[in-house]
């Protein structure tokens, strides 16, 4: 389901057109990231955490040059979902 | 607008209904939709993906076997499903903008991080040089140390009569010196012959300062560290003499004025004692006096080149320099006889380092005398600093209370406690002991120059206290 499919999930669901809900929509996803890229973290009670990790540098050997890499440090998106979501997950047949 | 560490759901509620002014219930229906048919979707195994934000997806994790901690049994984790987020590639980009001028950086099998490798080069090159210097330096010890030994060894202790056996080995290390020439050696022998006398005379001297180097031994192990790396400039300016003999000279003279009471001589003429102590037939004897020289050449160039090059030996030189005016003097009256005896032969130079090793005896003899009065000088210095002061005007008249005394009045009324010294001189009679100052006595706080009293000159405060000193 891309963006689009979800845009007319949400409208079928809730009396408001696409346009609304994308902009809606849109707005969420600003606040998200706003707060992401301030190291900040989003917490969506149900569904899940949001959060900053940093991964710390590191060595490795590059598997066909065999040169050794100095990888940077980075700072990345992480979710975990919440265990609400997870149980939900689990009543699913595979 | 958002400057909480961590938001929940309902500050994003929130924030969407400022936004996008709608009403709070309307923006937590939207959101709670949101979040559903997120979940629907996800469930259902479907993956999701919101622009600018980044894709949901359902993921199947196996069960596995593991060991509980505890009880060491094993236990198999369920399967489970579990969401991977993925960021979209903006804001990935957007989240890691404090590092994001990294790069990968290669790192190459001997070095490390690239921008680090110039200073290591460097340091690596500095060792390097500093080592082949010290192997050098060693390297020239050892030789040092083999010659002397050879020649301990060589001469027999008790025998002084005027054997005329030459020792090979002393032979080979006369080819090894400079100056062993065979017309040079043939000449400067029937010198040494005149002058035999001339060196028994030194060679009492000598024995004389032998009781004098025992003591000595001690500070010159000491400076032997900070003479080793002076040794490779000295080999490079005894390479120069073979070429250019006559220079030669002019060193030990310009040392003669210059050298004195320094250690670094003192280990070379010990060295060089130890070899006539144990003389000697006269042949090894003035083979022994060849290399003695030799080694007062070394140890007088090695001295001159770190007095010129080495700024603590110059600095040292100079403050003893200072203490022993008359020593410089008795150097002046060396250097000239010397200067004017040098007419630029080698056997004068030879002649003339006799002369210098001379002066040197003579020196650290003067040097002795000259150190034990100096101490003396200064004890008598330091009543002089002291001048006495007569109290005559007084500022106040008070009487000593509970828990008062004569350093705190001095900080009262001065400025610093150190001043309490003043207080007690102008007030002697009063006062039998100024630590014991009985309760009621009256003191008269007397007027002094303030530059006398001035709390903030380190110079005033020193002179009150060697005043207090006196009456310790």
């Amino acid at each position: 389901m891309n963006h689009k499919e979800l845009i007319a999930d949400i409208a079928g669901k809730i009396d408001l057109t696409k346009t609304e809900v994308e902009h809606l929509l849109d707005i969420i996803v600003d606040v998200c990231c706003e707060q992401l890229e301030g190291r900040g973290s989003i917490g969506m009670q149900s569904f899940g955490v949001f959060d900053v990790k940093k991964r710390e540098e590191r060595l490795t050997v590059h598997p066909t040059t065999q040169k050794r890499m100095m990888i940077p440090p980075k700072l990345t998106v992480n979710f975990k979902q919440s265990s609400i979501l997870k149980d939900k997950l689990k009543n699913v047949p595979s | 607008m958002i400057n909480k560490d961590k938001i929940s759901a309902q500050d994003i509620v929130e924030i969407l209904a400022e936004r996008a002014d709608i009403s709070k219930i309307s923006a937590e229906d939207f959101f709670k939709v949101f979040i559903n048919s997120l979940e629907e979707a996800l469930i259902v195994g479907d993956s999701v993906k919101i622009k600018n934000f980044g894709t949901f997806k359902r993921q199947w994790i196996a069960p596995r076997k593991s060991i509980d901690v505890n009880t060491n049994e094993e236990i198999i984790i369920e399967g489970y499903y579990r969401i991977n987020f993925t960021p979209f590639s903006t804001l990935k980009y957007a989240v890691n903008k404090p590092f994001a001028y990294l790069e990968n950086v290669i790192l190459d099998d001997d070095d490390e991080e690239p921008y680090r490798d110039a200073d290591i080069d460097m340091d690596v090159d500095a060792d390097m040089d500093e080592d082949a210097d010290m192997d050098e330096d060693v390297d020239m010890d050892e030789d040092m140390d083999i010659d002397v030994d050879m020649n301990i060894a060589d001469i027999d202790m008790s025998d002084i009569d005027m054997d005329m056996d030459v020792d090979m080995d002393v032979d080979m290390d006369m080819d090894e010196s400079p100056k062993a020439t065979g017309d040079d050696m043939n000449e400067s022998f029937r010198h040494f012959e005149e002058q035999v006398n001339e060196i028994k005379d030194i060679l009492s001297e000598i024995k004389l300062m032998n009781n004098i180097q025992d003591q000595q031994e001690e500070d010159s192990e000491k400076t032997t560290e900070y003479q080793e790396p002076a040794t490779e400039t000295i080999a490079e300016y005894v390479e120069n003499d073979k070429d250019d003999e006559i220079t030669v000279p002019e060193v030990p003279v310009e040392t003669v004025g210059t050298v004195k009471e320094e250690n670094s001589t003192e280990i070379e003429m010990s060295d060089v004692t130890k070899v006539v102590e144990n003389a000697l037939p006269p042949k090894k004897k003035k083979q022994v006096w060849y290399i003695l020289l030799l080694l007062l050449l070394f140890s007088m160039t090695a001295f001159v080149l770190s007095y010129l090059f080495f700024e603590p030996v110059k600095d040292k030189t100079n403050s003893l320099l200072g203490i022993s005016e008359g020593i410089t003097k008795i150097g002046k009256q060396l250097f000239d006889s010397i200067t004017t005896a040098n007419t630029a032969n080698t056997v004068d130079s030879l002649d003339n380092s006799i002369v210098a090793a001379e002066t040197d005896s003579l020196e650290t003899d003067s040097l002795e005398t000259e150190t034990d009065t100096s101490p003396i000088e200064d004890l008598s210095g330091n009543d002089e600093t002291i001048p006495r002061i007569t109290y005559n005007e007084f500022i106040k008249t008070i009487t000593l209370d509970i828990g008062n005394h004569l350093a705190s009045i001095a900080r009262q009324y001065y400025g610093s406690p150190y001043f309490w010294i003043y207080i007690y001189e102008a007030n002697k009679d009063e006062i039998p002991d100024p630590n014991v100052v009985p309760i009621g006595t009256e003191i008269r706080i007397p007027k002094m120059d303030p530059d006398i009293v001035n709390p903030n000159d380190p110079k005033a405060i020193e002179n009150a206290k060697k005043r207090a000193r006196l009456y310790r």
